[in-house]
């Protein structure tokens, strides 16, 4: 399933950077005054002439091989520079998250057991606002109180040491977390109050065990269900939200230097680091497949069966 | 049987008293008082862009090449002040007068973001409703490659398709309705599926009807309310996609008053002038506001067996 | 016979939106150690809802106990903390719920659900509660071994069986089943209402059978309460029911009971609908389908008539004596 998702996409990004417009053999050369035909021998001799898909496996084999091509702007390697951004891009990502499941979560149990009251009605205003707020807009109004006003965290960048970088991570974690958050927030809220209604509950409570046993063996267990699923969807979105933050932040991250390298028309890069998010993303989109089946025990034993049936 | 049977009892008496479909999805619907104002808004809005468009057309674009565009390095990030109409939003960093580019602005973020979703919906529509209708081979392709867009984060593509087509107002509504093609095409495709075998379609078959006509006729209109649903959220999309990559420098380009793009002098001056931060972003956030409680209300009065 | 659980005036309602729904209305009832008492109703009669009140599981915040006492062994048990009506729930009164498709847990092993309401009532150690997990999967014709598989992978009848499990477990006083077998099959059906024999001779345990299906009475219940519209309408000795029933409806129920040896060619149910209960009526709530109806009966709601034997009515044609 894996492998046919990543040809795929890998096929549709090629082919959509390859509309730019614009001669690579021309920018390489373009510093040097050299003839039409020199240009053109470079076009040769890159294979610029080769029709698409001969280009695209090319180019597929390379990347297999670890060629990622060669930076136009600074002809530093592709690969180089995304080994040195992603874990930042990761790191960020990965903190939105975690920001956004402990603040969501919580959240959504208790409004949902709190149902009607001024608690689940001011938290469903708070997720309603943070799903409507651009993220980015929210990340300046954060640096304007929070590095501004207060001056109690840095600004921008990622900074030296372990502490400073943690500083620096808070604001641009709760940017990029905060539309997950709310999305978060409203689904675990509805899909406990769906639990909520089963009969399976009564049965829990008719035994005489404590309620939170109740709220966690029994409602949490079934409500996470789709949380989880939520939870993986997400993470593309927050892959795609280190964008915007990235760039508010000026994060080092793979968000910031996709956007920086089309403002140049560095193709090599936008395709690398295009490449090299989505690769992210379905591997994550995999994990959270296999993650799914240890939640639910009814789709881990459709996995049993499957497999008994092959042996 | 759960807990409320007697609960449930109650609920059959105010339905069912001769009204027809579109009556009660409107009675539905006024209930929910935050939706109907939040209607209103976005009728307030889309008038408010509809005059600036006429009042150019009228007037030559004099107020928009005097107010709007013009730079008056004087006004430069000129504070709100409140007495002065024109003033209360404060001037940008050329001096140019806030509320008038705000004003100015709502047709980019609205009527752009109202067209992409259109596009989406109808191609999306197109290929769920051949997708589902058809079945087999036909869908198992037209699906698959749905699924390997769907498997690019949406910022991606966006900004891949326009990083390849360059920056203009058309390739920023190629670039956000492409990525959305697939959801419409998923629901479009369910809703066709789950129609396409009941009976009142075999019936039309069998009259003579051909594949298109049937289509056309019976199943769409039956396939419409969740979609109509995804459309109005989608719009709140579009609009913050539309904002975010304007503000990026890769949507609507200056001197255009688009709300993102004025955004994007707000990180250079952060420290001198909060309200060019504050005053267009909270322009984008009512307007997605107003689109997600509307949206909301329109999925509860289309479906009210969705209960909260 | 001394009175197990005692239900004194119990009104319940549910304050709803569109209305308040009287669902149970003035119940008294009681019901005898080592005995079953059957309590028969039509669908939204109130015999879940009076169950759930026993065991406070009213749903909140709509629904609310308004008035009255249920004594058992001489508490009130609507006069406890939460905490004190935990440790009732369980092991001294369990109950079992209609749906065994929906009433377990998806996500969690039978064993694991067994064990929860052992582990809650007993202080023994885990292989203790292992232990005991595995006697209760035996008892009930279910191999142990199969206590670390998931609800989903039991049959409807087996589900049952697990639920009877863990409602017996902790061997309670008061078992309350809640239409046990309407879900099943008529075969399994059989079964498990043997089982439950069974077990509750072992036992002695009393139980609440709550049904719509006299022949399920018939086989297994001691005493018969007849429930409509929220109120008991007729009490008595399952024979004095079966053979003298005395209150209309209870009448019209066993009328409409088709017999195989009569040549019949239609059924005959009682007309007209019972009462929806966010708009009861003034009087007595069957007058408007009561073949036997008299003025009185639309003024005034009867009291309930004690004849000889304990066999009691509610109903003005009995202090007519007719």
């Amino acid at each position: 399933m894996l492998i046919p998702v990543l040809i795929g996409t890998t096929l549709i990004v090629y082919c959509i950077m390859d509309l730019t417009p614009g001669d690579p053999a021309r920018m390489i050369l373009a510093e040097t005054k050299t003839s039409e035909e020199n240009i053109e021998k470079m076009r040769e001799s890159l294979g610029l002439n080769d029709p698409l898909l001969v280009r695209y496996v090319r180019y597929i084999t390379n990347l297999l091989k670890g060629d990622w091509g060669i930076s136009y702007k600074n002809r530093i390697s592709v690969l180089a520079q995304i080994k040195e951004k992603l874990p930042n891009t990761m790191l960020l990502a990965f903190s939105g998250m975690v920001v956004a499941i402990i603040i969501g979560i919580p959240i959504g149990i208790i409004a949902a057991k709190k149902q009607y009251t001024l608690f689940d009605n001011v938290s469903m205003i708070g997720a309603l606002i943070g799903t409507s707020a651009p993220a980015f807009w929210l990340g300046l109004l954060l640096v304007i109180t929070f590095s501004l006003k207060l001056k109690w965290l840095p600004p921008a960048g990622m900074g030296q040491g372990f502490v400073m970088k943690l500083k620096s991570l808070i604001l641009p974690a709760l940017t990029i977390g905060t539309g997950t958050a709310a999305i978060i927030t409203r689904m675990t809220r509805s899909s406990m109050l769906e639990t909520m209604r089963q009969d399976y509950i009564d049965t829990a409570r008719a035994k005489g065990i404590k309620e939170s046993l109740v709220t966690t063996g029994h409602m949490l267990k079934n409500a996470l269900i789709p949380i989880v699923t939520v939870v993986g969807l997400q993470f593309g979105s927050l892959l795609g939200g280190s964008v915007m933050t990235e760039n508010v932040f000026s994060w080092p991250g793979l968000g910031r230097f996709v956007v920086e390298s089309i403002k140049t028309k560095d193709v090599p890069c936008v395709l690398g680091s295009v490449v090299a998010l989505c690769i992210l993303f379905s591997i994550v989109n995999l994990c959270v497949d296999i993650l799914y089946a240890f939640v639910d025990p009814r789709i881990k034993s459709q996995y049993k069966t499957s497999r008994r049936k092959h042996i | 049987m759960s807990n409320n049977e007697f609960v449930n009892k109650g609920a059959t008496k105010n339905s069912g008293e001769g009204r027809t479909l579109w009556e009660e999805i409107r009675r539905r619907f006024k209930k929910n008082k935050f939706a109907v104002v939040s209607m209103y808004f976005l009728i307030f809005l889309i008038a408010l862009a509809i005059v600036t468009i006429v009042i150019d057309i009228v007037d030559n674009s004099n107020i928009y090449n005097n107010y709007v565009i013009k730079q008056n390095l004087k006004d430069k990030l000129r504070e709100p002040e409140f007495g002065n109409p024109s003033m209360i939003f404060g001037c940008d960093e050329f001096g140019r007068s806030i509320l008038f580019r705000m004003i100015w602005g709502t047709r980019y973020s609205l009527f752009i973001g109202l067209i992409a979703v259109t596009v989406s919906l109808i191609t999306g529509g197109l290929i769920g409703s051949i997708a589902g209708y058809y079945g087999g081979k036909i869908d198992n392709t037209i699906m698959r490659f749905m699924d390997i867009l769907l498997a690019i984060p949406y910022m991606l593509l966006a900004i891949a398709i326009v990083s390849a087509l360059g920056p203009s107002l058309i390739n920023l509504l190629i670039s956000i309705a492409i990525p959305k093609i697939p959801s419409y095409a998923r629901i479009v495709r369910a809703s066709v599926m789950s129609i396409k075998d009941l009976e009142f379609i075999e019936a039309g078959k069998s009259a003579g009807a051909s594949d298109i006509r049937t289509i056309f006729k019976y199943i769409l209109p039956n396939a419409m309310a969740p979609v109509i649903v995804q459309a109005t959220l989608g719009v709140a999309d579009a609009i913050i996609s539309i904002s975010a990559l304007s503000y990026l420098g890769l949507g609507v380009q200056p001197p255009l008053p688009e709300w993102g793009a004025m955004l994007s002098a707000a990180k250079t001056y952060i420290r001198d002038a909060w309200h060019i931060t504050v005053i267009p972003g909270l322009g984008i956030m009512f307007t997605i506001l107003a689109l997600n409680i509307f949206g909301d209300g329109l999925r509860d009065a289309l479906d009210p067996k969705l209960q909260h | 016979m001394k009175d197990l659980l005692l239900i004194k005036d119990l009104v319940i309602h549910f304050e709803t939106d569109d209305g308040i729904v009287e669902a149970v209305n003035n119940i008294t009832l009681g019901i005898k150690e080592g005995q079953t008492l059957g309590l028969v109703g039509e669908t939204g009669a109130g015999k879940t809802t009076l169950a759930k009140g026993i065991m406070r599981l009213i749903h909140k915040p709509t629904g609310k106990i308004k008035d009255g006492e249920i004594l058992y062994k001489d508490k009130d048990l609507l006069k406890l903390t939460e905490k004190e009506m935990r440790e009732i729930r369980g092991k001294h009164i369990s109950m079992i719920f209609q749906d065994p498709m929906t009433s377990l847990n998806p996500v969690m092993t039978v064993g694991e659900q067994i064990g929860e309401v052992i582990k809650a009532h007993n202080r023994i150690s885990k292989k203790g509660i292992e232990k005991r997990t595995c006697e209760m999967l035996e008892t009930v014709g279910i191999p142990s071994g199969r206590a670390i598989e998931y609800p989903h992978q039991f049959s409807g009848g087996m589900k049952q069986r697990v639920i009877i499990a863990i409602a017996l477990a902790c061997e309670p006083n008061l078992l309350i089943a809640d239409e046990p077998t309407t879900a099943l099959d008529v075969t399994i059906q059989a079964q498990v209402l043997e089982m439950m024999k069974s077990l509750k001779t072992e036992f002695n345990t009393s139980m609440l059978l709550i049904t719509h299906d006299l022949g399920v009475v018939a086989q297994n219940c001691d005493f018969v309460a007849i429930i409509y519209a929220g109120e008991i309408v007729e009490y008595g000795e399952l024979r004095d029911i079966f053979k003298n029933p005395k209150h209309p409806y209870t009448i019209g129920l066993f009328g409409s009971i088709p017999n195989l040896n009569d040549n019949v060619k239609r059924l005959k149910p009682i007309d007209g609908l019972m009462p929806d209960p966010m708009s009861l009526p003034k009087g007595c709530k069957f007058n408007d389908r009561c073949k036997f109806a008299m003025d009185i009966c639309k003024e005034k709601n009867p009291e309930m008539v004690l004849l000889n034997n304990g066999h009691k009515v509610k109903c003005f044609l009995m202090q007519n004596n007719i």
